[in-house]
């Protein structure tokens, strides 16, 4: 059926949300090769969605290689696992640990503030959760350990090495006992030698 | 053609085709562009920090193929500031509909740069930023309520024309998609089966805001109805937000349950964003109405000022919506001006 036989129909049948079409004004005037392009824009941008929010499977694996370009040109890339599968059961502090060249140690916890600069710094934070848990994370944590020695010497002092660690804290189970005081265990996850940058 | 086949593709260009009023989309816009403007300068501090001469984030060497920002020409030199400028004055733009194409065109561009080059220092809230701007810059946005509108018709700037809605349509799927998508996550995890989630996710130290009474996070059976109830509207959403009937109360649960998530959890633009998309759900009609009477308060707070009273009737106001008819017309309900017939190009 030719496209504009279906303009009747089209104008006629309006949807629960719409008012009462009185001109077609855009669709009336947009082309037939218009509309299919827009048409197979939208079947991509659904497949490209259906490609990063379903489910592991073949059909995902296959329909995301075949999409991943697009999604990635246009950010479509999501994934909404957002405290899933389960929330983490602990509470994870970051600390830069810094051995300076006088036998001193120096403390810089990465820490978020409280109030209106929750709404900048909570990328601190998220920053300092993923140098923890992101594998292959390497060239993040070395440059986060170079901005942390910058800071020392910026203070004074001469680092010569950076830790990172997390303090980790259990959180007990709902009408649980809490945990017993000390429980809290201190996690090195990376080390490296620090120079002049 | 099969009966089948016709009905299938009736129904295709109805939903994605059939014209309505862009009044959604303005609304859409305004909302969008305010709380993009209000990211662009939550950027501020940690511009420097993240992405200047000595910052935290390495340049990204290699993208994948699509994958693009622009910080690979202008990280760890001054330039950031320029391009950080530039996207804060679209969003501005975008809210105000000002160049409005161009701007969500710049508004996108600087959210995918700065979120492409520092992926592991920006969550799901920013992300979804970057959505939302990827379909605003689809829609026919400006074409109402807009300094653009103003300038080449302004007695007809409170009009609004009718266009295919199919931009729309897809904020409105991913928006649903969202919902659907983070409950089946969910539902694989054993905290939000057992009824434990929401304990668990309120006492993480990093994020929380402010701390839950412990008489709550301790209560099993209170826990449950939490974890329960969350799993409960975002499904609804997801999926009665399609029913004209239920959508208004899927969507007031969903803010009730964001202004939660906000108060208690310290997770940047997430709550302000998605309660934003919801805008692509209000009907036509209804967003006239609130487009309409939000034109009324600011006809009547001019009126009121000295300067207003003296400049009244102004020309930028049409004959039929005179001051002396927005006097009379209850806020909210005045009617849209159904003879407004579009001629801008999309």
């Amino acid at each position: 059926m030719p496209v504009g036989e279906l303009r009747g129909d089209i104008v006629a049948t309006t949807l629960e949300t719409d008012t009462p079409s009185e001109d077609s004004d855009e669709t009336g005037s947009m082309t037939p090769g218009k509309r299919l392009a827009i048409s197979a824009f939208v079947v991509l941008t659904l497949l490209g969605m259906l490609a990063t929010t379903a489910p592991r499977s073949e059909i995902k694996a296959g329909l995301f290689e075949l999409t991943q370009p697009y999604l990635l040109a246009t950010g479509l890339d999501q994934s909404w696992g957002v405290f899933a599968p389960s929330p983490p059961r602990t509470t994870n502090d970051v600390v830069a640990r810094v051995d300076r060249a006088d036998g001193g140690v120096g403390v810089y916890p990465l820490e978020g503030s409280n109030g209106v600069a929750e709404y900048w710094d909570y990328r601190w934070r998220k920053y300092g959760e993923q140098l923890w848990k992101k594998r292959g994370a390497e060239r993040e944590r070395t440059a986060f350990a170079g901005y942390i020695a910058d800071q020392d010497r910026a203070a004074g002092h001469e680092p010569v090495r950076v830790t990172l660690l997390r303090i980790v804290h259990v959180n007990a189970p709902p009408g649980g006992p809490p945990p017993a005081a000390g429980s809290d265990r201190e996690i090195s996850f990376f080390s490296t030698p620090v120079g002049r940058r | 053609m099969t009966a089948p086949w016709v009905r299938l593709r009736a129904g295709w260009e109805r939903f994605w085709f059939a014209p309505q009023s862009t009044a959604p989309v303005e609304l859409l816009r305004i909302g969008f562009g305010l709380v993009a403007t209000i990211w662009m300068l939550s950027l501020v501090p940690v511009l420097d920090p993240f992405f200047g001469d000595r910052g935290v984030i390495p340049p990204r060497v290699e993208l994948p193929f699509g994958g693009w920002t622009l910080f690979t020409l202008v990280q760890g030199s001054p330039l950031i500031w320029v391009l950080w400028l530039a996207g804060l004055l679209g969003a501005v733009a975008l809210m105000v509909g000002f160049r409005t194409r161009v701007a969500a065109l710049v508004v996108f561009v600087v959210v995918m740069s700065v979120t492409r080059t520092a992926p592991l220092a920006f969550n799901a809230g920013d992300g979804l930023l970057r959505l939302v701007a990827f379909y605003v810059l689809l829609m026919p946005a400006g074409s109402a309520v807009s300094v653009d509108k103003w300038r080449t018709d302004r007695a007809g700037m409170w009009t609004f024309p009718r266009r295919a809605p199919w931009a729309l349509r897809l904020a409105q799927i991913q928006l649903s998609v969202i919902y659907i998508s983070t409950v089946w996550e969910k539902a694989a995890g054993a905290g939000w089966r057992d009824g434990t989630a929401v304990s668990y996710a309120v006492r993480i130290g990093e994020v929380s805001r402010i701390p839950v009474p412990t008489f709550l996070t301790d209560s099993p059976v209170l826990m449950e109805l939490a974890t329960f109830g969350t799993l409960a509207t975002e499904l609804a959403i997801g999926i009665l937000v399609w029913n004209r009937a239920a959508r208004p109360w899927v969507l007031t649960l969903g803010v009730l349950l964001h202004l939660s998530i906000e108060l208690t959890l310290a997770v940047g633009f997430f709550s302000a964003t998605i309660v934003t998309l919801y805008l692509a759900f209000v009907p036509p009609d209804r967003a006239e109405q609130v487009l309409l009477g939000m034109r009324d308060r600011l006809e009547r707070r001019r009126r009121r000022s000295p300067q207003g009273a003296a400049a009244a009737p102004t020309e930028s106001v049409p004959e039929a919506r005179a001051p002396a008819d927005v006097e009379h017309a209850p806020v909210g309900i005045t009617e849209a001006p159904r003879t407004a017939h579009a001629t801008a190009p999309q």
